[in-house]
């Protein structure tokens, strides 16, 4: 017989199909969200200097410059007056008193000039916790580097957004970390087991999401006891974001669970003899990750809003321990925009982390899709 | 029933099988036999009751009432009585083929990998006998061994149900329910799949349960038909007689709306309201 | 014989993809006879449906119309080419839901959920006509009846959900020809449905054709629904046309082998217990992969047929 010979001749695009696996088709198509792919990268980057903090910020978090008090970000500069230098370099600060405003105002002396050295000496840090060392990604030689300028204690606002986002971009993955595991299981099991297990979750889910979440965050980290170590309020952070935001993740895997529960190839397996923990396993874990992955990630930004919120509030993180919440408490009021708006910067950073988590998460959702070809037939 | 079966030779008794959605009957007092080697064709239409009904036969859903017998190598067993566990022996004997190429195969697994998973349940623990009896059903449904490393969207519609038909008679089942098997597919894939199931049905002696919503298939393909109409058997018996000797309203009205591929045949359907359906 | 009421010619259109450029159509040429009911038939990727979205301008990126041309001739006005009108060309407002309207497979994503019946038909009146409310609702509760639904003052303020599939693909079909359209597209409008329903909506369209004398483009997979619409037939397979011709020429005597298979593959056609033939076993060595042109002999069809074929079928 031949009778499979009547397909047509493959085209280029289906040449490629054959070849590969489910998740280079799921890269294909994420890869044709050129933002995804973008907020990816900055997503990495961020991760990645937030990671490494302690050597890309030229100072500690706490470490004062009083010669600089509110003083403006600085250039990095390559033209000095006499021509081209290929070491970058900045200009040091001349400060004055403005009479009139009784402000500090900051002009750069072209007389101070302080050369950039890489990976030289400067504060000493210990790297995780584990590794004492004075080395830095930068310095300034012979005196001193703000980038994002410095706040009223003279501190280095570049380095403490690098140090705050070490605790914020953490907080968020942490949070949803938990948030899955709380999620999955309350979604799976309803979802799985169906009849009055998924009405009680179900009715328990509807009562967690009708409380206000704010007045709640608020009375949960009141709750917290002053005298916590800047860690355990960290953890006790994390933990009340998430015990708020599982709700919505175990709707969704509940969802995902009782639609693919009625899938033909999970009723095959069925039919074929195949044991619970099979179906589960082979069937329908593997299909339903992917969407869950995507609703993970949709979710971090949630987390990071929230501890924002808290700390800006002043009742989720507090100083000593820098977050971007923290940070941004600073900015409280009208002055701080008018006289040092470069305060603001770890808000931008909020926004740029949250933007990259939503676009990433919109990406991933399409590529999740087993069914779209991303444009291969 | 079972007109000139021999004895002995029934696989299949259902008897008074119901089942209910909320106070909704979707399958009331639904009796049929099946002999060996038969292909009894369900027909209907939406809302008729006849995807239920196969499933409850295949224990895909729990009927609420009345029997499923079967005959099995061991002699007669109680479908419907038996527990999710105790069915797994007897999964072997029968097997369903879907509707949906797509939706019917895991995206996430190798054509390899779905075709050896019935033999791995069932207990077949060396994989080169799974590899070659993979390899030789393969041949069977007329697709290339290259195809084993391939997921499931690399194919096309008329290969992914070749491939749904080669997972269903992997364990080489005595009973295979069709459930619209080839409703989904283009006229000239479609005449593929049905050749192929008619030539692996006298090869392999396998009975079909074939639901179907189209006519012209079930004429073609099925020795007996059972028409449905909301939940309830209508009329049973030969397809000449039914094609062509139709005793009851619902199932002229069926037979008359079938639109004739001869232009100088005239559609005319029958009134439903004036038979009073 | 009046013109055409659309004439298409060497109509292309390309899909970009991740690997290429994919050619949907290519070189399709037939005319749309005035007043009569022209089936285009074929299998999934032929272009059938393609086809009709280029007559209503309705090809989205990443597909693109990359030549020919589609001439619409209406009963009053000059006739111009659909595929040149620009994208803010008031005659394509006119064109769409105007003088071409647009059955689609499934009712339902026709239909606006959260507005009744009689408001949906009426608008799709006020849209294209300046006449007032209430003259709209009558006209749209006129044509309703002509579709068939009874006891109109009810069902006017009833919604989509409270329908049968049938009942909606009857609103739509009243939604479609309210404004007089020339031409009416129906894309496979009953294959959603049930056979006995279907055979409803197959004489509801057949008489309301033969009452108000547009021209419909009727595009189905199923040979059944062809004999018994059509008056014209044609014939699509991967972006081409292979056959042309009225309704009993092309399945009653089907010159291209293509066309053959497909009414020997189905089972309605071929006796019981006999195999049903495949597209390959009737089609041969025949090579229906490479183009070869539309030719049109002495009765009036055209066929696309290799030069050798094409001297055997001539002669006979």
């Amino acid at each position: 017989m031949s009778d499979a010979t009547a397909a047509p001749p493959p085209a280029r695009g289906e040449a490629l199909l054959a070849t590969v696996t489910p998740r280079q088709l799921a890269w294909r198509r994420f890869k044709r969200h050129r933002l995804a792919l973008v907020s990816a990268v900055v997503l990495g980057v961020l991760y990645l200097l937030a990671l490494f903090c302690e050597l890309v910020a030229p100072y500690s978090p706490q470490t004062r410059n009083v010669a600089a008090i509110n003083a403006p970000p600085m250039g990095i500069r390559f033209f000095h007056t006499d021509g081209f230098h290929l070491r970058p370099f900045v200009y040091g600060y001349d400060m004055r008193v403005n009479p009139d405003t009784w402000m500090r105002e900051y002009t750069p002396n072209v007389g101070k000039r302080y050369p950039l050295r890489f990976f030289a000496s400067g504060d000493e840090h210990t790297l995780w916790n584990l590794l004492p060392s004075t080395r830095h990604l930068f310095v300034a030689e012979g005196g001193y580097i703000h980038l994002f300028g410095t706040d009223q204690l003279g501190r280095d606002v570049f380095s403490r957004i690098l140090y705050g986002a070490r605790v914020s971009l953490s907080i968020g993955v942490a949070g949803v970390v938990l948030t899955f595991v709380l999620g999955i299981l309350f979604g799976g099991v309803a979802g799985y087991l169906g009849g009055i297990t998924d009405r009680a979750v179900q009715w328990f889910i509807a009562v967690l999401l009708a409380l206000p979440t704010l007045p709640l965050w608020m009375a949960l980290s009141a709750a917290l006891p002053v005298s916590w170590s800047p860690l355990a309020v960290y953890f006790g952070v994390t933990v009340i974001l998430s015990l708020l935001g599982w709700p919505y993740l175990a709707r969704q895997v509940r969802g995902r669970f009782l639609a693919l529960r009625q899938e033909d190839f999970v009723i095959a397996g069925r039919l074929l003899g195949a044991g619970r923990m099979r179906v589960i396993l082979r069937h329908m874990l593997p299909n339903f990750m992917s969407h869950t992955i995507t609703a993970a990630t949709l979710a971090v930004p949630f987390m990071i809003l929230g501890e924002t919120a808290l700390s800006f509030l002043g009742i989720g993180l507090r100083p000593p321990v820098v977050s971007w919440g923290v940070l941004m408490q600073q900015a409280q009021n009208w002055q701080v925009i008018v006289m040092t708006p470069w305060l603001l910067l770890p808000g931008l950073f909020v926004i740029i982390a949250v933007t990259a988590f939503n676009l990433l998460g919109d990406g991933l959702r399409d590529a999740a899709d087993p069914y779209n070809t991303g444009g291969l037939e | 029933m079972n007109e000139g079966a021999p004895a002995g030779a029934e696989l299949l008794e259902v008897r008074g099988l119901s089942k209910f959605f909320g106070d909704v009957a979707a399958v009331e007092r639904v009796s049929l036999d099946l002999a060996r080697a038969e292909t009894l064709g369900v027909v209907g239409e939406s809302g008729s009751g006849k995807t239920t009904l196969a499933r409850c036969i295949l224990r895909a859903i729990d009927p609420d009432a009345g029997s499923v017998r079967f005959n099995s190598a061991n002699g007669w067993t109680s479908l419907h009585s038996l527990k999710e566990k105790e069915l797994v022996p007897l999964r072997r004997e029968m097997q369903m083929i879907f509707q949906d190429p797509f939706s019917s195969l895991n995206p996430r697994m190798t054509v390899q990998q779905i075709l050896e998973e019935p033999l791995l349940i069932h207990g077949e623990r060396k994989r080169g006998k799974r590899v070659a009896a993979v390899r030789e059903m393969l041949s069977r449904v007329q697709l290339g061994a290259d195809a084993l490393t391939r997921y499931p969207h690399a194919f096309s519609g008329g290969q992914r149900q070749r491939i749904g038909i080669a997972r269903a008679l992997m364990l080489r089942p005595s009973l295979v329910v069709c459930d619209e098997s080839v409703s989904a597919l283009d006229v000239s894939v479609q005449a593929q799949i049905i050749n192929l199931l008619e030539d692996l049905q006298a090869e392999l002696g396998l009975t079909y349960l074939f639901v179907a919503h189209d006519l012209a298939v079930v004429r073609h393909i099925c020795d007996r038909v059972l028409v449905m109409h909301r939940g309830r058997v209508v009329e049973t018996g030969t397809v000449e007689d039914v094609f062509e000797r139709p005793r009851q309203d619902y199932t002229r009205l069926l037979l008359s709306a079938i639109p004739s591929p001869d232009p100088d045949v005239p559609l005319k359907p029958l009134d439903r309201a004036t038979l009073n359906l | 014989m009046t013109a055409p009421v659309l004439a298409i010619r060497d109509l292309a259109v390309e899909f970009k993809t991740d690997t290429g450029v994919t050619p949907a159509l290519s070189g399709v040429s037939f005319d749309v006879p005035r007043g009569q009911v022209t089936a285009i038939v074929g299998e999934s990727g032929s272009g059938k449906s393609v086809t009709a979205n280029c007559v209503m301008r309705l090809v989205q990126p990443p597909g693109r119309i990359t030549g020919g041309s589609i001439r619409f001739a209406p009963d009053a006005g000059d006739a111009f080419d659909v595929v040149k009108l620009a994208d803010r060309d008031p005659r394509l407002y006119d064109l769409r839901g105007g003088h071409i309207s647009m059955v689609f497979q499934e009712p339902m994503t026709a239909l606006s959920p959260v507005h009744d019946i009689g408001g949906q038909v009426a608008e799709a009146i006020l849209c294209h006509r300046d006449i007032g409310k209430e003259a709209a609702r009558a006209e749209a509760a006129q044509m309703l009846e002509r579709v068939g639904l009874d006891d109109m003052e009810r069902r006017m303020g009833m919604y989509p959900f409270e329908f049968s599939g049938g009942m909606r693909q009857r609103v739509v079909i009243a939604m479609a020809l309210v404004c007089h359209p020339e031409v009416l597209i129906c894309d496979e409008p009953t294959t959603a449905l049930d056979v006995t329903i279907q055979a409803e909506i197959l004489t509801l369209i057949r008489s309301l054709q033969h009452e108000l004398g547009n021209s419909v483009i009727f595009i189905t997979h199923d040979l059944g629904v062809v004999a018994q619409i059509a008056d014209h037939v044609v014939v699509m397979y991967q972006g081409r046309v292979l056959e042309i011709g009225t309704v009993r020429q092309v399945l009653k005597q089907p010159l291209h082998p293509y066309t053959r298979g497909l009414l020997q593959a189905i089972p309605g056609v071929v006796p019981p217990g006999e195999r049903l033939a495949t597209i390959a076993s009737v089609v041969g060595d025949a090579d229906i992969e490479t183009p070869h042109p539309l030719v049109a002999l002495a009765d009036g069809r055209q066929v696309s047929l290799p030069p050798a074929q094409l001297r055997r079928v001539a002669r006979s």
